[in-house]
């Protein structure tokens, strides 16, 4: 009986500390200062966590992370058959490399990148990581997250050593984008998890005139700044448009540029080129299948922008124009 | 001691979740949550005050942990409800029926905690309008969260047991007189609650002779007859023996069993794969318990347990290898303690140590001479021609099993009639190992610790016919003892 009233004296306390907790994040918009201790606390364990075991994520990355492609079952086989070839772990750092090569040609457009790996990432409904760098690298908030491929996301903590990352698949994410063609601006938000199979984002433009077709390529515009984009990074392309008569914007389904469940290697933009180096930053499209996710069994996954890159114009030949 | 086992194993999933778990595209849009499931089975184990702070710290600690981006002390106030209730429904269970329960409510109340658990997060989700927490998100992220969660959860469960298992084996033999459950609650045919027991420990001195022993020479080793008086830790012993001192790897522990079970000389061979059973996180204590179990494991059914467990035919696995210890456990017995209630299992307990595990791990504690008599292997078995050889070979080295008929009896009975036949199991053993190893210190620690004990070694140690009597007595004390020692684990 003792023992009762004593377990349940202290779940009551202890109620009402996580519902102080949460009413206290809450008024703060989620910037609570036990994150920072808690990122100071488990960083680094991720980190060391993070560097030996990633040789078996990476594996289950590359079995699982590229159902997004699944529709294209015969660009799918072509891959396959390739992959099989080279099926080995030394694929896997192979990927890495490459990812982290194409993120360095970015360099050549002036910006300032930190490379750095993703070392951990949230559950449930939320679509976040951790990246292993943070303010001891010069990493800020609100700093433009990109990979080889395009936009990735936005920095949103950052503690010592590392930092956390808002995805734009999170549904609680938007970034203010423009169309690489027509330099019509809108802003595409995630859809989280609300939509089963792959993740895509949601592209509402502000002109309800404007004319949205599938293909078009869709660029991070501009922000006061630079934060919290900088210009010109692909983040995906148009796959689906709806059409709402009479609706005050258009909305349209964007297939990201970036495979969000097979994060590796990605940059933190730390400083933007003084003139406008916008185009540069835009990766051209491999020609050839760009291999991002590796190797999969047959049937289930596949790297993911391989089957949109021939899709997607030259990307280089688009240019933001608008603003 | 439970709750610095508990500390990290929470620490530990909650990395584990943060960097790799939730770094996985499980398919279906969701992956599971092992910190939830986690919660959930120590909850089990130690009852609701153990549930309530792992599952607020645990909670916590997913939130202010780095990629969190939800409010913090939305996990804490989740899991913390979810510790408090599975340890709820784990303390009245067992309170009614003594014995515990069986694994299979184990499975099922950690299987219900982690469903209401993503339950609640998404009510939570949307009660505070988190922009993330969208009608859509919720119909695509719980059932498949829920599934994973339900799938994965008899193997967290086992694993947790066998952590609290090892760590509890450890902190003893360290202290050997420590064990506060040990001395406060003697009572006999208590003990099984893996967690709990683990720490309490059996028999922590006959570990440490055994494992100081254990090292040296074989002889040495066996002689002490120590190892049967520990059947759980034994595990450890024996593990060490074969060179392999890391209990860790489920991999390691199998493989040795293997070896092991080429060994000439039957008895020791058996005894060693109990050991190496024991030394498995699954088995723990309950391999250890079993000899048969053991044997059959080394038989290369190892691998089968698992499956059959898995697949949820562990009946038919049962059946087949009586051995497998997840099968009976998945019957029978609690995931946490040793010992099978279910009658299938009850083999095993016969056998030797699992018998005083008889009942869930959880609730019990106590009983000093199930845990520690049982050193043998029970054999038993169930028909499948390698434990009848196996158990041919035994008994030709050492005590004789009583038999089927005799298990089996004794398991439908209720609850006492199961204690009683882990009584006599474990007093049979107890003989055993005297005549084997001059197992003075086994009857001395049975008599010394409980008086169960007492009246069993001291009335004789003689084996079966003793189990039975004693079997009423031991249960008494249980409730208490279960009381005291989650009071004296958790401060």
């Amino acid at each position: 009986m003792h023992d009762n009233r004593r377990t349940r004296l202290v779940l009551g306390v202890l109620l009402i500390i996580a519902i102080t907790l949460i009413t206290l994040d809450f008024k703060d918009g989620g910037a609570s200062p036990a994150r920072g201790l808690g990122a100071d606390i488990f960083g680094p364990i991720e980190r060391v966590t993070h560097d030996v075991t990633d040789p078996v994520a990476s594996v289950f990355d590359s079995i699982t992370g590229g159902t997004s492609a699944q529709g294209n079952i015969t660009s799918l086989q072509r891959q396959n058959a390739e992959l099989r070839a080279e099926l080995s772990a030394a694929q896997l750092n192979k990927s890495a490399r490459k990812q982290l090569a194409k993120l360095l040609q970015l360099d050549a457009g002036g910006y300032r990148i930190v490379t750095a790996n993703v070392i951990a990432a949230g559950g449930g409904f939320s679509d976040t990581v951790t990246l292993d760098v943070g303010s001891d690298d010069g990493i800020k908030a609100d700093e433009t997250v990109l990979n080889g491929s395009g936009f990735v996301g936005l920095v949103t903590q950052v503690s010592a050593n590392t930092s956390t990352v808002l995805l734009a698949s999170d549904a609680s994410s938007v970034v203010g984008v423009q169309l690489a063609g027509s330099g019509e601006i809108g802003a595409v938000t995630g859809t989280g998890k609300s939509l089963s199979g792959s993740a895509m984002l949601r592209l509402s433009l502000f002109d309800a005139n404007a004319v949205l077709h599938p293909g078009q390529q869709v660029v991070s515009y501009a922000s006061v700044g630079n934060k919290p984009q900088v210009p010109g990074v692909p983040v995906g392309t148009i796959v689906s448009v709806s059409n709402n008569a009479g609706a005050l914007t258009q909305t349209a389904m964007v297939r990201p540029a970036v495979s969000f469940t097979s994060l590796g290697v990605v940059g933190v933009v730390v400083q933007v080129p003084r003139h406008g180096a916008r185009i540069s930053i835009l990766p051209r499209p491999a020609p050839t299948v760009t291999v991002t996710a590796t190797p999969s069994p047959p049937g289930t996954a596949s790297p993911s922008y391989s089957a949109t890159a021939p899709a997607t114009p030259p990307a280089s030949s688009s240019t933001p124009g608008g603003h | 001691m439970r709750a610095v086992i508990s500390f990290v194993v929470v620490a530990v999933t909650v990395v584990l979740q943060l960097t790799i778990v939730n770094r996985i595209a499980f398919p279906g849009g969701a992956g599971p949550d092992l910190v939830l499931l986690v919660v959930a089975a120590l909850a089990l184990a130690g009852g609701p005050m153990a549930g309530v702070l792992t599952g607020f710290l645990a909670g916590l600690a997913l939130d202010v942990a780095p990629p969190g981006s939800h409010f913090t002390g939305q996990d804490a106030l989740v899991f913390c409800l979810v510790g408090y209730f599975c340890g709820l429904l784990a303390d009245d269970a067992s309170g009614d029926a003594e014995q515990g329960h069986t694994a299979l409510f184990e499975i099922v109340v950690v299987a219900a905690g982690a469903v209401c658990g993503e339950a609640l997060l998404a009510l939570l989700g949307v009660m505070l309008s988190d922009p993330q927490v969208t009608w859509p998100a919720i119909t695509n992220v719980l059932p498949a969260a829920v599934a994973y969660n339900v799938l994965l959860c008899p193997f967290v469960l086992y694993a947790v047991a066998a952590a609290l298992r090892l760590g509890g084996a450890r902190g003893e033999s360290r202290r050997a007189g420590w064990s506060p459950s040990q001395a406060r609650t003697p009572a006999p045919g208590a003990s099984q609650g893996a967690i709990r027991q683990l720490a309490g420990g059996n028999a922590p001195r006959l570990r440490l002779s055994e494992r100081d022993k254990g090292p040296g020479s074989i002889g040495g080793l066996r002689g002490p007859g120590a190892v049967r008086p520990t059947a759980r830790r034994e595990p450890q012993l024996k593990l060490g023996r074969p060179g392999q001192r890391s209990p860790a790897g489920l991999g390691a522990a199998f493989a040795p069993a293997g070896l092991g079970a080429g060994t000439a000389r039957v008895r020791f061979g058996g005894r060693r794969h109990e050991g190496v059973l024991g030394g498995s996180l699954l088995g723990g204590s309950r391999s250890a318990g079993r000899g048969g179990s053991a044997r059959l494991g080394s038989a290369g059914l190892g691998s089968s347990r698992l499956g059959s467990s898995r697949l949820g035919s562990s009946r038919l696995g049962i059946s087949r290898f009586g051995g497998s210890s997840m099968g009976r456990s998945l019957l029978g017995g609690s995931v946490f303690s040793r010992t099978s209630s279910s009658p299938l299992s009850r083999p095993a307990v016969f056998g030797r140590s699992a018998p005083l595990g008889l009942a869930s791990p959880l609730r019990h504690r106590g009983n000093l001479a199930g845990g520690g008599l049982t050193g043998h292997a029970p054999r038993f078995s169930r028909g499948s021609p390698l434990t009848r050889v196996t158990s041919a070979l035994r008994r030709s080295g050492g005590p004789k099993s009583p038999g089927r008929g005799w298990l089996r009896g004794v398991s439908s009975r209720g609850a006492f009639s199961r204690r009683g036949s882990l009584g006599s199991g474990s007093l049979g053993s107890a003989s055993m190992s005297r005549r084997a190893f001059g197992g003075r210190r086994i009857g001395r620690n049975l008599a010394s610790r409980s008086a169960a004990g007492r009246s069993l070694a001291g009335g004789n140690l003689g084996r079966r016919g003793l189990g039975h009597t004693g079997s009423p007595r031991l249960r008494m004390p249980r409730p208490k003892s279960r009381r005291r020692w989650r009071s004296g684990g958790y401060r």
